[in-house]
């Protein structure tokens, strides 16, 4: 599992790679945290990459759902963008597609957040 | 019958005593009934019949007509003369003859008159006692010679044959019930004794029992406290036979039970004593040594009721007998406190435990096999494995007794610690495939390391990726194993790493069957019940997934340690006959 997590003018754009299970979902978590934690988070808002998973688990989901309460906490808006179909199929499960925004792409994601 | 009849009646009589007699096996009715009949035969007024004690050269008598139990040598009075010559004795006045001891009618108040005494003499002539029979009813008050000797003398015999057919009949059964005895009492022992050895990587562990002709009281048990600890029982009942085997089976069971909530070895062996007193098996005791290894810290607790000291040997040869204090045998006194120690083992390390019957094995001439020999046969195998110390201590022990029959049973255990503590130590990841002609099965152990959950799903995957799902149904039930997994991580072992989860995943013709099976906390069914769906929380989610994916979700919490879960997915609808 690979976590990139790129600061741009306040938007944090997180790209995940690889299998997210109990033993990565952790990593994850901290790789963001640090973008939308706190009083003055330095991200207002936030897109996550899933193209590139190939295997989703609840860890994953549970992280994802701690990143969006962070950043609706302040204020802010996080949108998921490309899911690969490990992650539909887990979406699904979770009964969580409506509680995200989720894009088709990356670039129709950044689009006016 | 009254007076004498003609001689060919009182024949008759004497046939049907004869057949009476004959068909009667009881030794202590036999002799009633002789006693009964010699005097109705003999018109006499009393009889008395004793018997010949070959060992202690008496005669004695259980049932003399209106007295105790007597004892007395061959050759004293009128019947020790009888029984020590065979001559029949024929007195017609008992105080006028100087044979005649007055001492038991003083006793008894009673008048002896005339007395006839003759030898219950067998076929073979052996005499096996006497009977006689005093004052004379009816004509004369006199015993003749022609006519009531005669008779009596008949009598006797068919008496003598009777009661050697009744005492070798009761020698027999005697012999049958022994043996029966003892073939029970082997079963019940044998029963209860481990048919299989601990499987634990990082040790070895063999056994040898041979019980004596007559069984002794030995046992042993491997008792799996938890997923890294075993209890070893080593220990002696003293009593033999039935009682023995049956008190020590209960007892067994109770080591079992008692080491579910206790883990220390003293409280263990204060717990089960305590029983034992309880139920008050007057004179039965045992002594026995406990042994609790931490297979993860390679360290063992021990603690001993009266029993010998196991021998721990160290990789480098040296012995040391591990005693511990206040140690008095199970089963004699309530709330009694035992001793305990604990010592650190290291790759190498061999124990022995044993009972006397290995200590105190006898050769040709009395000489015991002895502490000394034991440990430097240890000392000599020291580098050897567990199998080959065993097959050499029992050469050893066996070469030394060489014919001299065993006298008691001869038991031991050997645990031998592995050299290599890393490979032995950690529970490493393997599976195995099996394939039947109607179902297909893989058994998978991991650590339960999140890093592993990568493989196990690649083994699930592997597994189903030939049984006809399509690939979003087989995500599913790869992702719901894995969840699964992760909950037993989670909540089975609170996040420890080095515990151990194994899976056998079947596939029959019907169902896909997932069994993960752990050896932590038991899973809190109540607690692990899918969560509410619009409660978007994490955690708990996995758990709603394995509902989600599969047919059916069991939790069997029932096996002691841990928990069995069992996943069903019914296998995807070919098109037969199509």
């Amino acid at each position: 599992m690979k976590v990139n997590a790129n600061l741009n003018d306040k938007v944090l754009m997180v790209t995940l790679e690889g299998e997210i299970d109990m033993s990565s979902s952790g990593s994850v978590w901290e790789a963001i945290a640090q973008f939308i934690e706190g009083k003055k988070p330095k991200a207002k808002a936030c897109v996550v990459d899933l193209s590139q998973v190939s295997y989703m688990d609840s860890s994953g989901i549970a992280t994802l759902v701690r990143t969006w309460q962070a950043t609706k906490k302040n204020g802010g808006k996080m949108r998921l963008a490309a899911l690969s179909a490990p992650v539909k199929d887990v979406f699904e499960l979770a009964h969580v597609t409506e509680i995200f925004e989720i894009f088709p792409t990356v670039e129709t994601a950044l689009a006016g957040i | 019958m009254e007076g004498t009849g003609p001689k060919s009646e009182k024949l008759m009589v004497l046939l049907e005593v004869g057949r009476k007699l004959a068909s009667n096996m009881d030794l202590d009715s036999l002799l009633e009934l002789i006693i009964k009949q010699t005097t109705q035969v003999m018109n006499a007024d009393r009889s008395s019949l004793f018997l010949v004690d070959k060992k202690t050269r008496e005669l004695w008598s259980k049932i003399a007509e209106g007295t105790a139990e007597i004892r007395f040598p061959i050759g004293k009075g009128i019947a020790g003369y009888v029984a020590q010559t065979g001559e029949i004795i024929n007195i017609p006045d008992a105080y006028a003859d100087p044979r005649f001891n007055p001492e038991v009618d003083k006793k008894t108040g009673y008048r002896t008159k005339t007395i006839l005494c003759v030898p219950l003499k067998t076929t073979d002539g052996e005499i096996v006692g006497v009977i006689q029979v005093l004052n004379k009813k009816g004509k004369g008050n006199i015993f003749t010679k022609e006519e009531d000797e005669a008779i009596l003398l008949a009598l006797a015999g068919q008496a003598a044959v009777a009661i050697t057919n009744a005492i070798y009949h009761r020698e027999v059964l005697a012999k049958q019930k022994m043996e029966r005895d003892l073939q029970i009492a082997r079963t019940v022992q044998e029963s209860f004794l481990p048919q299989e050895l601990p499987k634990k990587a990082g040790y070895q562990f063999e056994s040898f029992y041979e019980a004596a002709q007559e069984v002794g009281g030995d046992f042993f048990d491997f008792i799996p406290v938890s997923e890294d600890h075993i209890g070893i029982i080593m220990g002696d009942v003293s009593g033999k036979g039935v009682p023995a085997a049956l008190f020590m089976a209960r007892m067994m069971s109770d080591f079992r039970f008692v080491s579910l909530t206790e883990s220390e070895p003293k409280n263990i062996l204060a717990k089960v004593n305590d029983m034992l007193v309880k139920r008050s098996q007057r004179g039965m005791f045992v002594t026995l040594v406990f042994i609790l290894l931490d297979t993860l810290k390679r360290r063992i607790t021990f603690s001993s009721a009266g029993h010998l000291p196991p021998l721990l040997v160290k990789a480098d040869g040296a012995t040391h007998r591990l005693e511990v204090e206040k140690g008095i045998p199970l089963g004699i006194a309530e709330g009694r406190e035992f001793g305990q120690d604990s010592v650190p083992l290291d790759g190498g390390d061999a124990i022995l435990l044993y009972t006397d019957g290995l200590l105190e094995a006898r050769n040709a001439s009395g000489k015991e096999f002895g502490f000394e020999k034991i440990e430097a046969a240890l000392v000599k195998m020291a580098a050897s494995n567990a199998r080959q110390m065993k097959a050499y201590l029992l050469k050893l022990v066996t070469d030394f007794m060489g014919d001299t029959p065993q006298h008691d049973d001869l038991t031991f255990i050997l645990i031998k610690v592995n050299k290599e503590k890393g490979s032995g130590e950690k529970i490493t990841a393997s599976s195995t495939k099996k394939r039947g002609k109607k179902s297909e099965s893989i058994s998978i152990t991991v650590p339960s390391d999140p890093k592993f959950l990568s493989l196990v799903r690649k083994n699930v995957d592997a597994f189903i990726g030939e049984l006809g799902y399509t690939e979003g149904e087989r995500r599913k039930i790869v992702l719901a194993v894995d969840e699964a997994t992760s909950n037993v991580i989670k909540y089975g072992y609170k996040g420890n790493t080095d515990k151990r989860i194994d899976f056998i995943i079947e596939a029959d013709r019907e169902n896909l069957v997932f069994k993960i099976r752990d050896y932590g906390a038991t899973a809190d069914v109540e607690k692990i019940k899918p969560r509410d769906l619009k409660d978007v929380r994490p955690g708990g989610l996995g758990t709603h997934f394995l509902h989600e994916v599969m047919d059916s979700v069991n939790y069997d919490t029932s096996l002691g340690v841990g928990t069995l879960l069992t996943l069903t997915k019914k296998l995807p609808q070919r098109e037969e006959g199509l």
